[in-house]
């Protein structure tokens, strides 16, 4: 999970009261926040774009910027307090300090309700020609002005845009966002789809004209997302009504619209995949910019088909019965404690007789049921504060029967004097056939591997035994050891097109050890679990010919024990004798 | 009163003392009775307890010769030197003359022990030798001889010297404090009292063995014996019991929690489709969780059967647009084959979820503890293999407050002195929760494991219409700190030392 660093000294500002540093992350962490603590970080600017980098005191400037890629300069502009924490995806209105100040002042108490965004209509139009449908059909825009931009800001506004990047817009794939100064721009504009060596304009970071197939084989970013436009002939590309690019989306906006810190008001467009995913992301920074004083101005955006006023800050409806939160939270609550809670979290609540109803803001993406509005009167309520009990209703225990004859072949074995083991069931086809000397059977094999150690999944516990023996070899002598576990063999007749067998071996090394010692330690555990197991020759490659026995329960095979043949000890590295049993334990019960 | 019938190493304590008479000393009964020191002392404080014998003690000096000491004893020491050249020059010289007589450069300390023994007196520059000079020359002073006697001797205690006057050796000591090593030491005598030499009369030796025998106890000639004493505190070999790996023990310990905690035990697939590991779970099939680069997906076999079609149809709606479950959905189009496609499960809630489905009818309790595989390098941290425990609760008036009970409750089981619930975030569950714990207090807390009450759109498709309970948590960082383990490895690759080792009681 990607993690923030938020302005202590912003988020102060924001939430409108002087609160302790310990008071500021128990709040964090009630609302849902995985702290990482306090940190002083220092500030890098990109001398291209104006995005202020941030390093940690342990971590390294990167060589690139993040936002345009131009080379870093290496002289620090500052230095300043940050919280950090982990991103939670489920709430990307609090990824920024204006968005997760307007929820600390909910859950403090300063300010309660359903915040109110006031929009005007900027008059700008944005037409959408048909030829984009099939790339990236969606847009949504709006115009912020007053924003008193400050190295801060810009950081803060960059930082924001890259997170709803990767939690909303899939990496830019789903939803992506340009920010332009509106003073560069001439209003309206068109969205459409244009060949890739159409037009020629100047990329962010950059400084002579490209074409959009240039700007992808060259510039970083276009190197980084091309692909995303890989499958067609032609690209995205907004324009104002002189003509000017504003961007080509979701890849890189132009250098000449850049937001500068003489910028006062901006323009902002999320282009994207899905509907709901584009106009939910303009939602959130829309709403968060206006934290930071910007007014907020609407735009119509006109589809062939149809037409969008954007950005929506509309709230929501839902419906919240009168009993479900008491119920599901297990601590009676009454319709004013509930109705209070929820505005803690920043809902507008009218309380009916039997159900509230519950105006959500248009930033919350995370509504989808009643449930979602019962976990944030928890949360305002709090966790720490409801009494753990436990349920009324009265159940018997009951272990599965597999483990209960595991633990008796456990019993036996520690009592003869083994060790247990436990080794992984993932494996690879070399140590777990070959150095076996045994022919590749029905397993199941993993497609993206990480590392070719690990492959398969294990058929047989014989190959950890002896990498555990291998591992021992300068260890005191003799060892036993074994290990109870699970093995997976591919079985087209089952739901999953596999089936699990637990299975238990053992293994001895050491100088005296041979067939008639290992024998007897497999009839102890037969005699144990009260069944009689016949011996029957067998022609196992693992094993030393005439010296390995198969293990028959009513005439079915149930395993197999022996002195391993000396080729397998010398492909295991073992210098000395081992003997080795397996049983199949699935078929002992 | 003891018995007259003695081991042999007291009989012959007892004996020898009665040969040597009074006040014998402790070293003298060593080397006269052959029995070592510890015999000797056990013996001597049994019968002065018995009121047998007196111990007296004395403190002493022991002296041995320095290198200082050695030095004087091997040539001649410098003042004797001095005197011998003196006579020889006609029994006087001038101090001018004394560094190349004696060959030495600095004569101080020379002049300073001629005049101190009154060997030689001052006249003018001259120094002349004195009848007591004379005298010394064909005889040894009592320093010589105690430097000479030590060096012969080796270490010896004060009276030991022979024919020097104790306090000629004190005022040697603190004259020539170079010469000689000291150390302090304790000297015992040993004498008989009447009870004693009474008993040694009657006493008689028992033949002593170290071993006891069977052919001693069936002929109860255990009576004639007596059995050697040993030096208990004197270590030994050390023996190992064959035990249960350590993780065992803590998955075990996990397992009672909750079989006492009235669950049942389940269990499910480890290869699984990604229906029961993803989408039954309402997790999107865009969802990063289900990429390439988190999950290892199967190439054999490469497609599981799905169950029902009723199921399907019902997941599928809740996906899509929430369906029959009061919810909105994720608003996308839902994809058969993505479902059908075979993973190496993730996490264990899919053996409950899987339970749930095919046991929609409360009340259930059940739990389940597997592998479960997640597509990470090996490291001293991770691996891409580690054990889940998972467990679902399915009742009629079940809470978020049980949720929390229960957890504490199998936490407290398995020592967790002190649990922390925190709001979080899954896909499957609202309210989630994200359990924290510690072992003792002001110790780091450690990330448990995350619970919650599944959504809707994860019940009611499979016709589960009340609420639950449900908790994905990991074992393995508790069995780390347990096992006082800084590399996760070393519980997959087992050292057989380790495995000796670590207690039982963990």
């Amino acid at each position: 999970m990607p993690v923030i660093g938020i302005s202590v000294e912003k988020l102060m500002e924001l939430i409108r009261k002087e609160i302790g540093k310990d008071e500021l992350l128990s709040c964090l962490e009630q609302l849902g926040c995985d702290i990482e603590g306090y940190t002083r970080v220092s500030r890098y600017k990109c001398e291209k774009c104006g995005n202020i980098t941030e390093i940690l005191p342990q971590e390294r400037l990167p060589f690139e910027c993040s936002i345009c890629g131009s080379k870093l300069s290496s002289r620090s502009i500052g230095e300043t307090e940050v919280v950090r924490m982990e991103l939670l995806p489920v709430r990307p209105d609090m990824f920024d300090a204006g968005g997760l100040a307007r929820a600390l002042r909910g859950y403090l108490n300063i300010e309660t309700g359903l915040p109110t965004f006031k929009t005007k209509d900027s008059k700008y139009k944005v037409t959408v020609l048909k030829n984009i449908k099939d790339i990236r059909p969606f847009i949504a825009c709006s115009v912020i002005r007053n924003l008193n931009f400050t190295d801060e800001l810009v950081k803060i506004m960059m930082k924001l845009q890259e997170n709803l990047h990767w939690a909303l817009g899939r990496d830019r794939r789903r939803a992506s966002i340009g920010v332009y100064d509106l003073e560069s721009i001439k209003p309206d504009f068109t969205y459409k789809a244009v060949a890739k060596d159409e037009l020629k304009f100047v990329p962010l970071g950059m400084e002579g004209l490209m074409t959009p197939s240039e700007i992808f084989r060259t510039h970083p970013k276009g190197k980084a997302y091309s692909e995303l436009l890989e499958n067609f002939k032609k690209c995205p590309i907004l324009l104002d009504s002189k003509g000017t690019v504003l961007s080509i989306p979701p890849i890189i906006n132009s250098e000449s619209t850049k937001v500068t810190l003489q910028t006062k008001d901006i323009f902002i467009d999320v282009t994207g995949l899905d509907h709901n995913t584009v106009n939910k992301t303009l939602a959130i920074i829309a709403s968060s910019l206006s934290e930071f004083g910007g007014r907020i101005e609407t735009i119509e955006i006109d589809y062939p088909d149809g037409t969008d006023i954007t950005p929506d800050l509309k709230p929501t409806l839902k419906k919240l019965s009168l009993d479900s939160s008491s119920k599901m939270i297990g601590t009676k609550l009454s319709g004013r404690k509930i109705k209070k809670s929820l505005e803690r979290m920043r809902f507008g609540v009218v309380e009916h007789k039997n159900y509230f109803s519950v105006k959500v803001p248009p930033y919350r993406t995370d509504i989808k049921h009643e449930v979602d509005l019962v976990e944030d009167v928890a949360i305002a309520y709090g966790y720490h504060n409801i009494t753990p009990s436990l349920v009324p209703t009265m159940t018997i225990g009951e272990e599965r029967g597999i483990e209960k004859s595991s633990d008796i072949v456990r019993q036996t074995l520690t009592g003869l004097g083994f060790f247990e083991i436990m080794t992984l069931m993932l494996t690879n086809t070399e140590r777990h056939y070959k150095l076996l000397r045994l022919e590749e059977d029905d397993y199941a094999e993993v497609k993206n591997p990480v590392s070719v150690e690990q492959t398969i999944m294990r058929t047989h516990l014989l190959s950890g035994v002896l990498e555990t023996l291998k591992l021992n070899i300068s260890r005191e002598l003799p060892q036993r050891i074994f290990e109870i576990g699970d093995v997976c063999v591919v079985d087209a007749k089952t739901e999953t097109g596999a089936v699990d067998i637990r299975k238990v071996a053992g293994g001895i090394m050491g100088p005296k050890t041979g067939y008639a010692e290992i024998r007897s330690y497999v009839e102890a555990i037969f005699r144990e679990t009260n069944l009689k197991v016949d011996f029957d020759s067998t022609d196992h490659p693992s094993f030393i010919e005439g010296r390995a026995a198969r293990l028959i329960l009513d005439g079915i095979n149930v395993g197999i024990a022996g002195e391993v043949h000396p080729e397998v000890l010398e492909n295991f590295g073992i210098t000395h004798p081992v003997t080795l049993f397996e049983i199949n334990l699935s078929e002992l019960t | 009163m003891i018995s007259e019938r003695l081991p042999e190493s007291e009989y012959t304590f007892l004996t020898t003392l009665r040969r040597l008479g009074d006040r014998v000393e402790m070293k003298k009964v060593i080397e006269l009775s052959k029995l070592n020191q510890s015999q000797i002392m056990a013996a001597a404080v049994k019968f002065s307890d018995e009121g047998m014998i007196t111990i007296e003690e004395k403190e002493t000096l022991e002296l041995s010769p320095s290198r200082e000491g050695e030095n004087l004893a091997e040539g001649k020491f410098p003042e004797r030197e001095a005197i011998e050249l003196i006579n020889q020059s006609g029994g006087s010289v001038t101090f001018q003359q004394l560094p190349s007589l004696l060959k030495m450069k600095d004569t101080r300390n020379v002049i300073k022990w001629l005049i101190k023994k009154e060997w030689c007196i001052r006249e003018g520059s001259n120094l002349r030798l004195t009848s007591n000079g004379k005298d010394a020359l064909s005889n040894l002073g009592y320093d010589e001889k105690i430097v000479s006697f030590l060096y012969e001797h080796g270490p010896s205690r004060i009276e030991e010297i022979e024919g020097i006057p104790e306090d000629e050796v004190m005022k040697f000591l603190s004259e020539r404090k170079d010469a000689v090593k000291t150390k302090k030491r304790v000297l015992r005598r040993l004498t008989l009292t009447p009870k004693g030499l009474k008993f040694v009369e009657k006493a008689q030796p028992l033949k002593e063995v170290t071993e006891l025998t069977s052919e001693h106890l069936t002929t109860g000639k255990w009576r004639e014996v007596s059995i050697k004493r040993y030096d208990v505190r004197i270590p030994v070999s050390l023996v190992y019991a064959g035990k249960t790996h350590p993780f065992r023990k803590i998955i075990d310990e996990a397992r009672k929690a909750f079989l006492e905690l009235g669950f049942k035990e389940i269990a499910s697939p480890y290869v699984e489709s990604t229906f029961w590991d993803f989408d039954a779970l309402f997790q999107p099939q865009d969802h990063p969780a289900r990429e390439m680069q988190d999950t290892f997906y199967v190439k054999r076999p490469d497609k599981a059967k799905l169950p029902s079609e009723k199921w399907i149809k019902e997941v599928k709606r809740a996906h899509e647009n929430g369906g029959g479950t009061g919810s909105t959905g994720w608003g996308y189009r839902w994809s058969k084959e993505e479902s059908e496609r075979v993973v190496l499960r993730t996490h264990t809630t899919a053996t409950t979820v899987r339970w749930l489905a095919h046991h929609p009818n409360p009340p259930q309790k059940v739990f389940a503890i597997g592998k479960v595989f997640r597509r990470e390098k090996t490291t001293f941290k991770h691996l891409p293999e580690f054990c889940n425990c998972d467990g679902i609760i399915i009742d009629e008036k079940a809470t978020l407050a049980n949720l929390i009970g229960t957890l504490s409750e199998f936490y407290s089981k398995l020592g967790l002195k002190e649990l922390k619930f925190r709001p979080s975030f899954f896909p499957y569950t609202e309210p989630s929760v994200e359990v924290f714990g510690r072992l003792k207090e002001r110790e780091n807390w450690i990330e448990l494991g995350g619970a919650g009450i599944f959504r809707p759109e994860v019940t009611l498709p499979f016709g589960c219409k009340v609420p639950v309970l449900a908790w994905g948590l990991g074992l393995d960082r508790l069995a780390m700190i347990r096992c006082k383990l800084d590399d996760i490895r070393k519980l997959y690759f087992c050292d057989i030392n380790w495995l000796k080792e670590v207690p039982l009681c963990l």
